[in-house]
């Protein structure tokens, strides 16, 4: 649940990355740590077992201050995705504000994507928050192994479904700012719409990418996000 | 503070906020900021974010800050002064300089903890080397120049560069012990959490098992309660079907002529078969309902063996097979439930005498042999294992067609005829085996078959010769 | 030649029981339900009684409870005559005062061997 405290002028949003073990997940943050303007984020905290499966969490701050000085928090976290840690998953899950699926392109991996889905659908039902409420991104990561599923193949259930679908290497960084400019700005325009948060914060979507976004590496396209349309 | 919305009262750690003396380990924080403090001459206060003093070292100025403090004057002023640093607010990356009436100065500079000030620091008192012009302040007569001189001369002499630089080091020190701070307070609370919220879903699971049982138990019991409702139920109108007719059969009605003796007959033998038929049934389910109970007592297997053959006889007869009946000397009582092993007997012999050619033998022996042990070897080495025992075997061989190898195994299954044929024309139910090997496992027992092609079969009872204990 | 009371709310059944029994010598009473059967015990003595478990009204257990407490009845054997052959059954049946127990569907010749063991050992 979106924190907003009018009085000291700040607004908190947390955004999980979810999904199935080793799809990339912390890889996803670790990249945009480097990408991001240090100015902008904090550290990249990686709670995690000595031979890197992420064990509880990862966080990562990325902050802001509007020009009528309000404090903009959107922390990003990522949920563990080892089957046996579903109670710390449902934990991280509180209060999402939005949601990247990051999805293992591998074919042999499918059914590990649709239980982690299922999960967490589960999860987030007992958190109180229905699935198609939250504002939510699909990310396949992995492009670049072998045995995946084709681009046309994505393409093709990308259009029938209602989430914006994201490709990526988040390994090399590929499609990894993409993936989150396409979360803040779905989860923005959720927000916006139940809080009035351009009124409040006195900025429009684009400044609010722009704050976060700014000097680091050029977005290679915004394609998808606006093929989606303004329905959301 | 208003809130639009606000964290559920069990919202995780995740979502709380820490302040600055929650993050740090006090205790080694002090030792650290006291061993800064005396590197460089300088005190420093840190306030939390809600003007708490957390920290106090005291520097080369707090001799000259007393003195002025023990005027009246001097402590109105400094009293003031000290309330002017506490509500300073400073922003992030915007450090403020405070002048003190006594001529000292003051950096002002936030500490901050993802991205928003947590806190502030406030350095010095030191003297600036900036102007070098700095007269005394003026607090009445009490207040000697020569002393406020000498003291104010023991204050370190900075410029504000350096200060700005020595405080930016403070600060970035301060900041890596919150974060280390934050990430322990996060995974040790993420960590209980964790648990807790495992345990109370285990809670849950386990209940939800317990429910499960419960109304298996329940079922079980209605199971149990039809079993013998249906027992009842088939038996009662049985009663009088073999009553009536033994009673006609008697000659109690008046006299049957010969071809209405023979009608009482057939009803009499099917009266008996359908209550065969239903006891069987009743058993097997009872069996399988693992509600069988054995009523064990000492028992001599030669005996119940000759009972199961003497039953048998009359059929025999009429089937035209001879029964030789051979019990060897020296077969123990055992302990064992001697109805259900006559029972097994029965069955054995019986279908003996069925597949039998006309003319042909049914061999019942019983007497002690020796076999590899039935009993499980757990928890002992090989090399105490007895690997033979004895046993009372009570073998029924009959000459007969036999069974092809390959259906062998598969005799003891429920409802099962070797001939395909279906249950009834033999007279039997295809339950028979199957319970007959029920009831000798029941016993700790084992149940053996041998047969050839036009050979006959020889079916082997193996009880364990067990006492009373 | 015993006095013998039988109780069934099934008459076929009563009347064979009856007729057997009656064929053997013995002086049959016939009753079709549980408060006859009290009533006659109060009336007349008996060496033997016939019970069937299941009837409407009074069942056969409690028949025998109350016939075990009276001071005719204390002393008189119990048959238990049932189509029931589950152990609990027996152990209440026990518990209830009963001596034998005869199952349906009976002979009469186990019958009248059952009766015989009792009236005459």
């Amino acid at each position: 649940m979106v924190q907003i405290n009018l009085e000291q002028r700040e607004i908190t949003i947390k955004i999980v990355y979810y999904g199935p073990a080793l799809s990339g997940k912390t890889t996803n943050l670790q990249s945009v740590h480097q990408i991001l303007d240090p100015d902008v984020r904090g550290r990249l905290m990686v709670l995690d077992t000595s031979d890197d499966r992420t064990l509880f969490f990862d966080l990562m701050p990325v902050y802001f201050k509007t020009s009528s000085g309000f404090t903009v928090k959107i922390k990003l976290f990522t949920a563990p995705g080892q089957i046996m840690h579903n109670s710390t998953r449902r934990i991280v899950l509180q209060g999402a504000d939005g949601v990247v699926f990051v999805a293992d392109s591998q074919k042999s991996l499918s059914q590990a994507n649709n239980d982690s889905w299922r999960g967490m659908a589960a999860n987030l039902k007992l958190n109180g928050i229905d699935v198609d409420d939250v504002p939510m991104v699909i990310q396949f990561n992995k492009r670049d192994l072998p045995e995946i599923r084709s681009d046309s193949e994505i393409a093709e259930v990308a259009e029938k479904g209602k989430e914006p679908v994201f490709k990526a290497v988040a390994i090399r960084g590929e499609g990894v700012m993409e993936t989150l400019d396409g979360i803040l700005r779905l989860t923005w325009r959720t927000m916006n719409a139940r809080f009035g948060l351009e009124e409040k914060l006195q900025i429009q979507e684009d400044a609010f990418i722009k704050h976060i976004l700014k000097n680091s590496v050029m977005l290679s396209s915004q394609r998808t996000l606006q093929s989606r349309g303004d329905s959301q | 503070m208003s809130r639009v919305s606000s964290p559920a009262e069990d919202a995780s750690v995740l979502q709380r906020r820490f302040s600055l003396g929650e993050l740090l380990d006090l205790d080694s924080f002090r030792d650290v900021c006291e061993s800064f403090a005396g590197l460089f001459q300088i005190g420093f206060k840190i306030f939390d974010s809600s003007r708490e003093m957390l920290v106090d070292m005291k520097g080369s100025g707090s001799e000259y800050c007393a003195y002025i403090f023990s005027q009246p004057q001097g402590k109105i002023q400094c009293t003031r002064g000290v309330g002017i640093i506490r509500e300073a607010e400073v922003n992030v990356g915007q450090p403020i300089y405070h002048d003190c009436f006594s001529g000292l100065r003051y950096l002002i500079a936030p500490v901050t903890h993802e991205g928003e000030s947590i806190g502030k620091i406030v350095f010095g008192p030191y003297l600036p080397a900036e102007p070098v012009e700095n007269p005394l302040p003026a607090l009445g007569e009490k207040f000697k120049a020569d002393i406020a001189m000498r003291l104010r001369g023991k204050v370190r002499r900075v410029q504000d560069e350096v200060v700005r630089k020595v405080v930016r080091h403070l600060v970035q020190m301060i900041e890596v012990m919150l974060y280390v701070g934050y990430k322990n307070a996060l995974t040790s609370r993420m960590h209980v959490e964790s648990v807790t919220a495992s345990y109370t879903e285990l809670q849950t699971k386990n209940q939800a098992l317990q429910d499960s049982y419960e109304r298996l138990k329940e079922l079980d019991r209605l199971k149990s309660n039809f079993l013998a409702t249906v027992s009842h139920e088939l038996r009662t109108p049985l009663t009088s079907v073999i009553g009536y007719s033994e009673m006609l059969l008697e000659g109690l009605a008046g006299p049957m002529s010969d071809e209405q003796t023979e009608y009482l007959h057939t009803i009499m033998e099917k009266g008996d078969q359908l209550l065969g038929i239903i006891t069987s049934i009743l058993d097997f389910s009872k069996i399988e309902m693992g509600n069988l109970r054995l009523n064990r007592s000492m028992v001599n297997m030669i005996e119940i063996a000759r009972s199961a053959v003497t039953t048998l006889m009359p059929i025999a007869r009429k089937a035209e097979v001879k029964i030789d009946f051979a019990g060897i000397q020296g077969v123990p009582s055992i302990l064992a439930d001697g109805d259900k092993i006559r029972q097994v007997l029965v069955n054995l012999i019986g279908n003996a005498v069925k597949f039998n050619h006309q003319g042909g033998t049914v061999t019942v022996k019983v007497e002690v042999c020796t076999r590899p042990s039935l009993e499980v070897q757990e928890n002992l080495p090989a090399a105490l294992a007895r690997p033979e025992h004895e046993h009372v075997c009570i073998s029924v061989a009959d000459t007969g067609l036999g069974i092809p190898a390959d259906k062998l195994e598969r005799v003891f299954d429920s409802f099962y005829q070797v001939d395909g044929s279906s249950t009834r024309e033999h007279g039997g139910t295809g339950l028979g085996l199957a319970i007959t090997r029920s009831l000798v496992e029941a016993h700790a027992g084992k149940i053996e078959v041998q047969s050839g092609i036009d050979r006959g079969s020889t079916f082997t009872v193996l009880l364990p010769i067990v006492g009373e204990s | 030649m015993a006095r013998i009371l039988v109780v069934d709310d099934d008459t076929d059944i009563l009347m064979l029981e009856e007729k057997v029994l009656a064929r053997e010598g013995h002086e049959v009473q016939a009753v079709t339900s549980g408060e006859s059967a009290l009533a006659a015990i109060r009336g007349k003595e008996f060496d033997l009684i016939l019970l069937d478990i299941m009837m409407p009204g009074i069942d056969g257990f409690e028949v025998s409870r109350l016939v075990k407490n009276e001071a005719q009845g204390k002393s008189v054997p119990v048959i238990f005559v049932t189509a029931r052959d589950d152990s609990e059954s027996m152990r209440e049946g026990f518990r209830a005062g009963g001596t034998v127990f005869l199952s349906k569907p009976f002979t009469a010749n186990q019958l009248v061997r059952v009766v015989n063991s009792i009236v005459r050992g």
